[in-house]
């Protein structure tokens, strides 16, 4: 097992690796001269080619990237051309609100996707099955972040039980936060429950139609046992593979759901950095965004590794 | 979004592999189904829409008539009017036209680029694979989303610039599909044939190779339309994506955000189109994906075991006469038929036997003979939707087959055990050997964990599986095949039943285990003084470890006897052909050696003698009507017929 | 004479010239001012903003309007008198630097030097002051090279800010050192979304002041801000016009206040705009009350030009561009029909007008497109080169037609970020500035407005009022400054306790 952690530790860090150069090569492709828009277009030769020098724009490529990533590691991400801030600050006031939309939205889409898709397989072809898989046709289909309007329209618009938009951080009001980010969150999980609760479904009646399952029935043990003890762990295997890119997805489409909800994360900050051409920032949000994604796949592994004896290196 | 480009291969790299059916024959299957024919008459109608807008539309999408901002839906405005008074009915026809043009553009784009490479990259392998793969990988660390961002950050905003996005995240998913899918063709025949008439690369690939694929990558492409309109319009509505002076849905939601607090309901129409949208390609894929792959659909719930008049609980009329222990009488199992509301399918037809206290009974026959179901059915194991519809099966003054589960559950494990063929298989994967031995003690015996264990590991001993305290931690897959079936032999002692079941137990296994696994069994049968049904269809089995032997044929019984007897003086043309058959009694075969002809499936089973149409001592009143079991033989010759079999 | 700032309380709403109240004086300050602002902070350099949202807290001047916009009151300067040749200022004593740098004359002529420095609009404002001369330490006097009628005017205004000598020296604009109210918390504040302020217990006037704390909540989406108030997170706060009526609906009050006259800023002179025909077309492709209507729901009005009647400066004979795009499309035929391309930046509460804008001058031939972004980004951009035209305005431009001209025609106007130049239009200033007689200068400056839109420099103007929303039962009506956006006149803020 420990070999398995090491293994899968060093293979994460050469997708980071590669993530973080995919990007910067990337970017460096903009037509968009960093030097010129801080100085502006008329500003004399000198003064450009002395800006280039002091940040190293007059570097190879590589050299720029191997120093921007080493950067990275000790923690300076640059500074933004907009603010003129170090991008690492502006990354940690987001990053809060990136990460409680994830665990909340992924939360709610593992644990729902899951149980329903339970509920559905175990039996195929029954009223339930039918309402779970109608339900999943229609879930695919609904764009997130419409749906994300419409909970808003019923809860806090008619209803005003929610609040329609807007962040309220953890120290200004515990259960203010909570709120604002309850429909968020739910939002966030319509897709990832379909798709999870679909998987799980499929998953579960394969898996009551392996060859142990009857071996195991045949040996007297309760149906209640069957389900909990056997076909619960043996889903988990192909099912947590799914949940990993579902997670993916939610942190992806958590920035369309800051928009909807005026939430101050890194999806609006990534939005903003496009639009006013700030590299470094969106540079750095992009490579927070791959690490995330990246140890999201190294937990999956290694839950994969938990799970299943048999893709552990013998 | 849809990741479900590794599920279709999955699946199809499981299924046999099928040339891909032509394109008429698919369709035919597509409509056959309601949903998908909806769906297909919604993207054309979608497509007609996008073409025909200026004609459909009743005002310039774009021209914004202050006066009626806002207004609700009138014969004015059939949906209203947005924020700054334009027609939203108008923007919706508009808006498709985009829809529909952009996400063409984008899938077809990823089509010609990321197919190709795929094949070529999954053909030769080495390097460039791997290549590949590290690209995959790259995006598989970076949500497509976010490279829009990135992309888009360097291109700047637009359609052009949005559709090459979104293409190029498609590609590199169709890249991966087809790489998968060229590796997998890579392995066939045909392909080594083409490659030895040195053909050049792109031919094969073109000519051979692509046409088995295109199956799999249309599906995928059909549910790609759906997902480029999703992200596209997430990118409109974040202000990335396409420009103001296109009509889009996601950028009309972006707007009817503005207002949410105060005209709500601006965000239907957009959001309906959407969902209309990718509703209609995402059916329409999933139907292609049915049709491709001919799948019936999903198995149904296991229903209630119910037998026709008899409730549950019921007690056997008549106690067994000794030394039975298990008497099956005219049990009949039958399935549904395959449409609704057609005749059930017989199965089983009238089987009956009994095993006898401390014997070894043989039941011996061909695949699809009926014997596994036989035993499935005493222990109420019969898969679904099958189902025992008359008969009994008496077992220790009840009869089985009229049992509810949980009673049933109680007998299973405990008085009657059961082992399978694939012995690994019929372990869970992912827990240890140990768990899984204990786990009969512990539900019928209620002895607590390290009991069980100490138990579980004299058992292990006493099957011959060595170094077994160490061995209970392991996985079943680290187990062979002997060891394996040998703990399976355990864990069926483990409570002491009076019955085993043995399907096929050493089929699987190499010769000499085999011997040693037999020879285990019958050692374990003496010495718990069980009863052993063994199921197999090496008559050499049964000649050297049975007592008496049952013949099946096609569902029924066609003798029963003495192993002695049977073997030597059979009384059935059915056995005679099968002993005859066998070169050498000693010599043990893969298969039942082959008489000519073939068991007839249970939907042609002949109205007569099942036999009939293979035997070579048919008559014509064998044809007329059901074979009664007379003599422990259901052969209508039966007293005529000498047939003796020479040694 | 009058000064140019002074005509515009003729025109200010009726209500606000009536409440003279100017805050009671209280024990001592107390409670927490939630406030919801469409603007974000960046820095804390007074000489780059564009408004006085956030500088007002921490900062003061020599010299304050007051409520009216135009009347001057004594803040860090008490007494002044202003001839042709020269302005004395006499300073408060007592007054201290948030860094404990005494306030005297020294730090007085630092700032000045520093402004004068600065090559900024704020710069161009204090020109006309040849010397600076030190009495003592709460004496100095500012030598005039020219009769400066609004000099002390000037001295009010938001680049004049008093900073800290030594925060001057240091270059880092990262927290301001100030005289004010308030310091800037930078720990528990959230760049851009939440500035939290605390009081500053050596302040000299600590009991004229309302509040102790201070939170800013940048707010820039109509919905959130509804809702703000709504669930009482902000007492107060600048209301998108789109939910004005929802809030006055929900037991609200809302508070307008004149503030700003807006208008197409031809900024790209240098390419897009360089042909006088295209900028007519433009001029004359807007319905300036369609977009009123329909973009700030009512509470602005279209008016003709950018000094408001009565104001100095004010040309009668000036009308505004009317509503022809078949006028429009000539202009555009007569400049050769030109494939003009541009980007209309807009953030989330100006998207219905900016959206109807853009479709307007679609109709006449003009590929306009729209670009969504944050406040911040639109008030950065502003002063940049980055978009051909932005519809905007800046208050020092209220001031007078020299301020005007000095914001968005010289060659250092901030609001020129092309920085191009119009040789008539500069010799017309000149003229103004050398002429000597009061009343024919004005004759001259009005030549200048008719100028400006003979040759649609500018055009497409309207009055914009701020709506401030607020929860009576929590905070008294907000004291706010006519023709100042976006900021409250903090010290003067009562809450309800």
């Amino acid at each position: 097992m420990r070999r398995l952690i090491l293994l899968r530790l060093g293979m994460s860090l050469v997708s980071l690796v590669l993530a973080a150069a995919f990007v910067f090569f990337l970017i460096q492709l903009s037509p968009v001269d960093p030097v010129v828009l801080a100085l502006g277009e008329g500003a004399e030769p000198q003064r450009l080619d002395a800006m280039r020098r002091e940040l190293g724009l007059d570097q190879p490529y590589v050299v720029q990237f191997l120093s921007w990533f080493a950067g990275i590691l000790r923690g300076d991400f640059g500074t933004s051309f907009f603010t003129h801030r170090a991008v690492l600050e502006t990354l940690l006031e987001r990053l809060p609100v990136t990460i409680s939309l994830l665990v909340g939205g992924g939360a709610i889409a593992i644990v729902v996707g899951l149980a329903a898709g339970f509920a559905a397989g175990l039996r195929p072809g029954g009223w339930m099955d039918r309402v779970v898989t109608s339900a999943v046709s229609l879930a695919l289909a609904v764009p997130g972040f419409w749906f994300a309007l419409m909970l808003g329209l019923l809860f806090a618009v008619e209803l005003r039980l929610l609040p329609v938009a807007g962040y309220v951080a953890f120290e200004d009001g515990p259960l203010l936060w909570l709120q604002s980010l309850v429909l968020p969150c739910v939002a966030l999980a319509l897709h990832g429950m379909a798709v999870i609760g679909r998987h799980t479904r499929g998953v579960v009646i394969d898996v009551l139609g392996s060859p142990f399952i009857e071996a195991i029935r045949a040996r007297g043990t309760p149906p209640g046992r069957i389900v909990r003890r056997y076909v619960l762990k043996n889903a988990m295997v192909p099912v947590l593979p799914v949940i990993g890119v579902q997670l993916a997805i939610i942190i992806a489409t958590s920035s369309v759901m800051e928009k909807v909800f005026v939430l101050p994360g890194l999806g609006t900050l990534m939005v903003a950095s496009v639009i006013s051409s700030d590299f470094p920032t969106l540079q750095g949000a992009i490579v927070v965004i791959a690490a995330m994604v990246i140890l999201i796949n190294l937990l999956v592994d290694l839950g994969l590794g938990l799970l299943d004896p048999r893709v552990r290196p013998q | 979004m849809s990741e479900a480009g590794t599920e279709t291969v999955a699946a199809e790299a499981g299924a046999a592999p099928e040339k891909v059916t032509p394109g008429r024959l698919v369709l035919r299957h597509m409509l056959g189904h309601r949903a998908t024919t909806a769906a297909l008459a919604g993207i054309v109608l979608m497509i007609l829409v996008a073409i025909f807008a200026p004609l459909l539309a009743p005002y310039d999408p774009n021209y914004a008539n202050v006066l009626h901002r806002h207004q609700g839906p009138s014969w004015v405005h059939l949906l209203g009017a947005d924020g700054i008074g334009r027609d939203t009915l108008s923007r919706i026809i508009y808006g498709t036209r985009t829809a529909v043009w952009t996400s063409f553009e984008s899938v077809a784009l990823a089509l010609v680029v990321g197919v190709p490479i795929g094949l070529l990259v999954g053909f030769l392998g080495g390097w460039w694979d791997r290549l590949a793969m590290r690209v995959t990988d790259i995006f598989q660390s970076i949500p497509s989303l976010i490279f829009a961002f990135a992309l888009i950050a360097v291109l700047g905003r637009g359609t052009n610039q949005t559709a090459l996005a979104v293409a190029i995240v498609f590609a590199v998913i169709l890249m991966r599909i087809a790489r998968a899918l060229a590796l997998r063709e890579r392995e066939f025949l045909y392909v080594d044939a083409a490659r030895v008439a040195g053909m050049p690369t792109w031919h094969i690939l073109f000519r051979e190779i692509l046409p088995n694929t295109v199956g799999p990558i249309i599906v995928e492409a059909a549910i790609m339309l759906g997902s480029a309109i999703m992200i596209i319009t997430m990118l409109s509505f974040l202000g990335l994506g396409l420009d103001a002076t296109v009509v889009d849905w996601g950028s009309m939601l972006d707007e009817a955000r503005n207002y949410q607090a105060t005209h709500p309901y601006l965000a239907l129409p957009p959001g309906l189109a959407i969902i209309f949208a990718v509703l209609m390609f995402n059916f329409a894929g999933d139907g292609l994906r049915d049709a491709l792959a001919g799948k019936q659909s999903a198995r149904r719930a296991p229903r209630r075991r119910k037998k026709p008049g008899s409730a549950a609980g019921a007690v056997a009329a008549a106690e067994l006469p000794a030394p039975d222990v298990i008497a099956v009488r005219g049990l009949k199992v039958e399935f549904p038929g395959g449409e609704a509301g057609a005749k059930p399918l017989e199965i089983l037809s009238d089987v009956s036997f009994s095993l006898r206290r401390g014997e070894t009974l043989g039941l011996v026959g061909e695949s699809g003979s009926g014997k596994s179901m036989s035993a499935l059915s005493l222990l109420g194991l019969v898969p679904t939707p099958g189902e025992v519809t008359s008969g009994e099966i008496l077992f220790g003054g009840r009869d089985l087959a009229a049992l509810p589960e949980a009673e049933l559950a109680a007998i299973r494990g405990r008085e009657i055990a059961m082992i399978f063929q694939d012995s690994i298989a019929g372990f869970s994967p992912v827990h240890t050997i140990g768990e899984q031995l204990a786990e009969p003690l512990r539900i019928h015996k209620g002895l607590g964990e390290a009991e069980a264990k100490a138990r579980v590991v004299e058992l292990l001993d006493l099957v011959g599986v060595p170094n077994a305290r160490e061995r209970i931690d392991d996985y079943p897959h680290q187990f062979s095949g002997g060891m394996a079936q040998r703990a399976s032999i355990a864990m069926a002692l483990s409570c002491g039943p009076r019955v085993l079941l043995a399907d096929e137990p050493t089929t699987a296994l190499d010769v000499t285990i085999q011997a040693q696994v037999l020879d285990l069994l019958g050692d374990l049968q003496r010495r718990f003084d069980m009863s052993v049904l063994l199921i197999t269809h090496d008559l050499g089995v049964v000649a050297e470890t049975c007592d008496r032997v049952v013949v099946m044929y096609a569902g029924q019984i066609v003798e029963e006897g003495a192993v002695a007897d049977v073997l030597s003086r059979p009384r059935h043309p059915y056995t005679y052909a099968l002993l005859t058959a066998t070169p050498r009694e000693d010599v043990r075969m893969d298969r039942l050696p082959t008489v000519p002809g073939s068991v007839p499936p249970p939907w042609a089973w002949p109205r007569g003698c099942r036999f009939m149409p293979r035997c070579a001592f048919a008559r014509a009143e064998c044809g007329q009507g059901p074979v009664p079991f007379v003599g422990g033989t259901r052969c209508l010759r039966a007293g005529e017929l000498q047939l003796e079999v020479v040694r | 004479m009058k000064t140019a700032v002074g005509i515009v309380a003729r025109i200010a709403a009726g209500c606000l010239l009536g409440t003279a109240l100017a805050g009671a004086a209280v024990a001592a300050p107390k409670g927490t001012l939630n406030y919801g602002t469409q603007i974000q902070l960046d820095n804390w350099n007074p000489l780059v903003k564009s408004g006085q949202t956030y500088t007002n807290i921490p900062y003061e001047g020599l010299l304050e309007v007051a409520r009216d916009g135009f009347t001057l009151q004594p803040k860090l300067a008490t007494e002044w008198q202003l001839t042709p040749t020269e302005l004395n200022l006499t300073l408060r004593e007592g007054v201290v630097f948030h860094d404990g740098t005494p306030f005297d004359a020294e730090a007085v002529k630092k700032n000045i030097e520093w402004i004068k420095g600065s090559g900024t609009q704020w710069a161009a404002g204090l020109a006309p002051i040849s010397e600076v001369v030190v009495k003592d330490a709460t004496h100095l006097t500012l030598k005039l090279s020219r009769p400066t009628p609004t000099m002390a005017d000037r001295l009010a205004t938001r680049g004049m800010y008093m900073v800290s000598p030594k925060a001057l020296e240091s270059g880092s604009w990262d927290k301001p050192v100030g005289t004010g109210p308030w310091t800037y918390n930078a720990d528990a504040s959230q760049r851009g979304t939440k500035e939290v302020f605390h009081l500053n217990d050596k302040y000299w006037n600590l009991d004229n002041v309302g509040v102790d704390t201070i939170v800013m909540h940048v707010i820039q989406d109509a919905n959130v801000a509804l809702n703000a108030l709504r669930t009482g997170v902000v007492q107060a706060i600048e209301l998108p016009t789109s939910v004005v009526e929802a809030a006055t609906a929900a037991g609200f009050k809302v508070e307008k206040t004149p503030t700003l006259v807006q208008h197409f800023l031809f900024l790209d002179r240098k390419t897009t705009f360089a042909d006088e025909n295209v900028r007519k077309a433009v001029c004359h492709a807007i319905d300036l009350d369609a977009v009123t209507q329909a973009g700030y729901d009512g509470v602005a009005a279209p008016v003709s030009q950018r000094f408001l009647e009565g104001q100095y400066g004010f040309n009668p004979e000036v009308k505004a561009y009317n509503y022809d795009p078949e006028a429009a499309k000539k202009y555009l035929a007569a400049a050769g029909n030109p494939q003009v391309s541009l980007t209309l930046p807009m953030y989330p509460t100006t998207a219905t007008a900016m959206t109807l804008i853009a479709q307007m001058l679609r109709e006449v031939g003009i590929n306009a497109d729209t670009q969504m972004m944050t406040t911040g980004q639109y008030f950065t951009y502003y002063q940049t080169d980055r978009y051909p035209l932005q519809i905007n305005t800046s208050a020092t431009e209220s001031i007078g037609p020299l301020d005007y001209y000095q914001f968005r025609f010289s060659p250092t106007g901030t609001g020129n970020p092309f920085k191009v130049t119009v040789p008539e239009l500069d010799a017309i200033v000149d003229r103004a500035l050398a002429e000597p007689d009061a009343a024919k200068q004005e004759v001259i400056w009005k030549e200048m407005v008719k100028y400006l839109y003979d040759h649609a420099l500018d055009c497409n103007f309207y009055l914009w009022n701020t709506a401030w929303g607020y929860d009576p039962a929590k905070i008294q009506e907000p004291p706010t400054t006519v023709m100042r956006p976006s900021a409250l006149r903090y010290d003067e803020v009562r809450l309800i306790q």
